[in-house]
């Protein structure tokens, strides 16, 4: 498990981490989620010993991060722009990597290479900025990480070679309970994978749950009475959002999704339907809890304070 | 478990990325190594051709004998050029955020991936100069019957340009631990380099002008410029040509001492390093300001020497401390102003330039007011350390010997300048480099010393022109001579001093000289086989070649049999030398070369008789266009310009043999043609060549 505690890396202007603690368990895959500048990759890095917190801590399996050779060998990290020097080769690179990370597997390099099709002879000049990040994703899956921190990285993918990606690091945490740790400033992007999902913010990590539990525990529900009913009508729910058009309403309810059905039969609806909410939907509400208003990453994805949908 | 053995076996191993580090810059290294040797081969071939050509003209010739660097003049840019580009080569991952994060990254203690990294350019430099020096070795074997080649000195040139390549390594290391930008790394390793030693240079400047009394050389050792070999290379290369301290023993300690703190230093801030200083010009806001301010601070300094040392010359007799611009004349004013006007727009260029941005009036104005402070703190200082030595005193029972040092890097030019036994007026004289073992104990001579530092230092602190030694005299009517003088003190410390003697000191000190047995010593003529060459001035010219040998063992028994007072009289009196043979010889002693230049009197009535009967006619005055007292100067003086020439990496043997002869003292010298003693196997013909010296550097 990688736990930070009270991490803070201040870079001035108020960019940077703050006052940050976070778990990150072992076999998931953990999305770490926030606008553009909330601190993921600060974060990211912080979590793999590249930047030294001012102040907080961070421990890997119990052990101290900073200057610990042996627990950065259970990290990679896949930074937003990684470092391929033009003039280097993909096997150059590999044999840094092997050099700097000592558990590097030549073996799983060879055929991650060939099942991306990658010609390790040639000069990084002469690749894509796709074929890259598949460079970059082969020589941190060789190096057969515990822990995989991935910054932004399925951005620069096709969908093909994203499908391909996560097929990878799902058999990476099937076969050997590794972790990943996604960010991305697209939470649709981590809807589907993620086990875990934190929301970055200035800096600040405003909430951390499992999906399962988010999605649980809201639920939207369609009803429709012949009688003329408002939300004070439903007093006996825990409603977080109430929409009447027509004679069919539309109310959000977080708790017991099982009760909440039995309240509302005892009130004879005509129309009684619940919905699962989707993973937007729940940080929307999440975030309104909070105070925030988030926003979706179609439009300036982002969370601004007090504001509401 | 098994996986767990094998990463332990890969990481016992060590030498992976001192391998990748040497791939990282190997093709900037090979290039490098193939240009310089292809130099140490050619620069040979090339002397060798011309000296094939002048052996074929049938024209008088003799082998010169080279040092390393005419041979390989390029192999400087071992620490000038090739130790900062493969550091700033390999580590150029620091200015790049992506890089930086990447290395940072790795599963290694950080202190050990850049000390692998260090140690793997470090091998590039060593085969870079183990190379170059081999072909040089290899190119002058191979040509060994057309030139000679000094590998005396081989090791120390390996020594010293390992160490100062080393020291730059280090620097630059150290210089992109705290900046993450190419032109930053650039400007901080050279203030790391160069600020220290222009620092005490610049101090050491103002104290001597300060006090008079202070000889730069034997300051105290941290303002010893010339130790660090970088800085003393390039800085004396640059103003006096002197290129000595590649072979100084203390240097290369030093030099290595100093590349090891930079190492130190280096390695342990690329531990403490952030990865976000990436592609900024500094780690910090302060240590841009430090880097701003010092910048500023330098090109301050000369305008605060300037502004001391108006005021030192014009502090009344005993009174010191007095600060004034109005003591400063009006181009020193202007001179003054312009340096700390081109300080305080030296920050604001740096800023521009680094941060594409002026600083805001506020930080300026605190930027400046360091400034400021920093120079009222060296000026201050400076005259702490002035007050100091002008009201030292060394009352006689506290002194227990003096002894009268050369000083380094002082050309004479009259006799006040220093002992000049033999008026050669070169620094490097055979007489005043055996003076310095002699210690005089006399008590009489302890007074002296001590009531001429009392009154030197108490007229030290008044307007003193110590070139004409105006508003100064010791005893009216009497020239006086400035001598540096090592005064040992009973408590065991030395102190060197620069004190004024009158002439009748002088003979004092002679006669002293010329009782004890150290003083017959340094009387003592140097063995004919110790001598790197041997010529006589003031002859006409002669058809046939003298038994030089013959003539200067003669003329060593003659001088032998003299008592230490004729001796001591004969090399004071410039009368001399008037309308006289002489008799010049030049030896390798205490690390340098050494001249002298002795006159064939009629003390010496058996050279004399040798000279008649070969023939030899004495070249007269009406006939020498030298005035007489400059004829041992002028003479040497010009054949070690022409011999220095020699030594140049693009001249010929032939320019030296023909500028040597011509140059030593016009038609009238006899040049006696010689080779080589043991060195190459030639025989001795009839005396030493000059152009057989080592003319190095």
């Amino acid at each position: 498990m990688i736990e930070g505690r009270k991490l803070e890396k201040n870079f001035g202007e108020k960019k940077g981490i703050f006052d940050v603690s976070i778990r990150i368990p072992e076999g998931i895959v953990y999305g770490l989620v926030g606008s553009n500048g909330a601190g993921k990759s600060t974060l990211l890095r912080v979590l793999s010993g590249v930047y030294q917190q001012d102040s907080g801590t961070v421990t890997v399996d119990g052990e101290k991060l900073w200057e610990n050779p042996s627990v950065k060998g259970r990290i990679a990290l896949l930074a937003d722009d990684f470092y391929f020097p033009a003039s280097m080769t993909m096997k150059g690179m590999a044999d840094l990597t092997e050099a700097l990370c000592p558990d590097f597997d030549r073996k799983r390099y060879r055929s991650l290479t060939d099942l991306f099709g990658l010609n390790e002879k040639a000069l990084s000049g002469s690749f894509s900025k796709g074929m890259k990040r598949q460079a970059a994703i082969v020589l941190a899956l060789s190096r057969r990480p515990k822990y995989l921190l991935l910054d932004e990285t399925f951005d620069g993918l096709d969908p093909v070679m994203r499908r391909l990606v996560r097929g990878l690091i799902a058999e990476e945490i099937l076969d050997r309970q590794m972790t990943a740790v996604i960010s991305s400033h697209s939470l649709r992007e981590l809807e589907d994978t993620s086990d875990m999902l934190a929301l970055l913010h200035r800096g600040s990590l405003v909430l951390e749950s499992s999906i399962e539990a988010l999605k649980e525990r809201m639920f939207k529900m369609q009803v429709a009475f012949d009688t003329p009913f408002d939300a004070s009508s439903f007093q006996a729910l825990q409603l977080l959002r109430f929409q009447k058009r027509g004679s069919v309403a539309q109310l959000i309810v977080e708790g017991n999704a099982a009760e909440a059905e039995q309240i509302l039969r005892q009130m004879n609806p005509l129309l009684l339907d619940i919905l699962p909410l989707t993973l937007e939907e729940v940080f929307d509400l999440e975030m309104e809890k909070l105070g925030y208003a988030f926003q979706m990453e179609d439009g300036s994805a982002g969370v601004s304070e007090g504001g509401q949908e | 478990m098994n996986r767990q053995k094998a990463s332990g076996k890969k990481r016992a191993g060590g030498i992976s990325l001192i391998l990748q580090g040497m791939k990282k810059t190997k093709t900037l290294a090979l290039a490098q190594c193939v240009l310089t040797f292809s130099a140490a081969f050619l620069i040979p071939l090339r002397n060798a051709l011309a000296a094939r050509e002048k052996m074929a003209s049938g024209a008088s010739w003799n082998p010169v004998l080279y040092g390393v660097l005419q041979l390989n003049p390029f192999i400087l840019v071992s620490f000038m050029f090739y130790a900062p580009l493969l550091t700033l080569s390999a580590f150029s991952f620091l200015n790049d955020r992506a890089g930086s994060d990447f290395y940072h990254a790795a599963a290694k203690k950080r202190v050990r991936t850049a000390f692998d990294f260090y140690l793997s350019q470090a091998l590039w430099i060593l085969i870079f100069i183990i190379g170059s020096l081999l072909v040089t070795c290899v190119s002058s074997w191979l040509f060994r019957d057309f030139f000679h080649f000094d590998r005396t000195k081989i090791l120390c040139c390996f020594l010293q340009l390992s160490a100062a390549s080393l020291l730059t390594e280090g620097a630059v290391l150290t210089a992109m631990t705290l900046t993450g930008t190419f032109f930053t790394n650039i400007v901080l390793a050279l203030l790391l380099i160069f600020v220290p030693s222009l620092l005490l240079k610049i101090t050491a400047v103002s104290l001597t002008e300060m006090v008079a009394m202070l000889d730069m050389s034997y300051l105290p050792a941290f303002f010893a410029g010339r130790m660090n070999a970088v800085t003393g290379i390039v800085l004396n290369a640059l103003i006096v040509g002197d290129k000595s301290v590649l072979y100084d023993q203390g240097s290369i300690v030093y030099t290595f001492l100093a590349a090891g703190f930079y190492l130190g230093l280096g390695i342990l801030l690329y531990g403490k390093r952030p990865s976000e200083t990436a592609g900024r010009p500094a780690l910090g806001r302060k240590t841009q300001g430090v880097i701003r301010v010092l910048i500023a601070f330098l090109i301050s300094l000369p305008a605060c020497m300037i502004f001391l040392t108006a005021n030192a010359k014009s502090y009344p007799q005993g009174e010191m401390g007095r600060f004034s611009f109005a003591d400063l004349s009006p181009d020193e004013l202007i001179l003054l102003g312009t340096l700390l006007l081109c300080a305080l727009g030296a920050m604001l260029v740096y800023e521009l330039l680094t941060v594409r941005r002026l600083p805001g009036w506020k930080k300026f104005l605190k930027d400046a007011l360091l400034l400021f402070c920093l120079d009222a703190v060296w000026i201050l200082g400076m005259t702490g350390i002035e007050a100091g030595y002008r009201n030292e005193a060394f009352p006689p029972s506290e002194i227990e010997s003096v002894s009268f040092p050369m000083r380094e890097q002082y050309y004479r030019s009259g006799p006040s300048a220093c002992f000049d036994l033999d008026h050669y007026g070169w620094n490097q004289s055979y007489f005043d480099s055996k003076l310095d073992d002699v210690i005089f104990q006399d008590p009489e001579l302890m007074e002296l010393i001590s009531q001429r530092h009392r009154e030197t230092a108490e007229a030290n602190k008044g307007d003193v022109d110590w070139e004409t030694g105006d508003s100064y005299k010791i005893q009216e009517g009497e020239y006086f001579s400035s001598i540096l003088t090592r005064i040992h003190l009973r408590s065991g410390k030395d102190v060197h001093r620069i004190l004024v003697y009158s002439g009748e000191d002088l003979t004092r000190i002679w006669d002293n000289l010329a009782s004890i047995e150290a003083g017959r010593q340094l009387l003592e003529l140097p063995d004919y086989i110790n001598l790197n060459w041997v010529y006589l001035t003031g002859v006409e010219e002669q058809e046939q070649s003298l038994p030089i040998r013959d003539l200067y063992e003669c003329y060593r028994e003659e001088f032998r049999k003299m008592t230490p007072e004729e001796a001591v009289s004969l090399l004071e009196d410039l009368s001399s030398y008037k309308d006289r043979v002489l008799i010049n010889f030049n030896l390798y002693l205490k690390g340098d070369y050494r001249y002298a230049s002795l006159p064939v009197t009629d003390s010496f009535p058996e050279t004399q008789k040798k000279l008649d009967d070969l023939g030899v006619k004495v070249m007269t005055t009406e006939n020498v266009s030298e005035p007489l007292t400059g004829l041992g100067a002028g003479a040497l003086s010009e054949t070690e310009t022409e011999a220095e020439k020699a030594g140049e990496p693009g001249s010929a043997p032939d320019e030296a043999e023909s500028g040597i002869i011509g140059g030593a003292d016009g038609p009238t010298t006899i040049f006696l043609a010689g080779k080589l003693p043991g060195r190459g196997g030639a025989e001795m013909e009839g005396g030493k060549s000059p152009e057989s010296e080592t003319e190095e550097e």
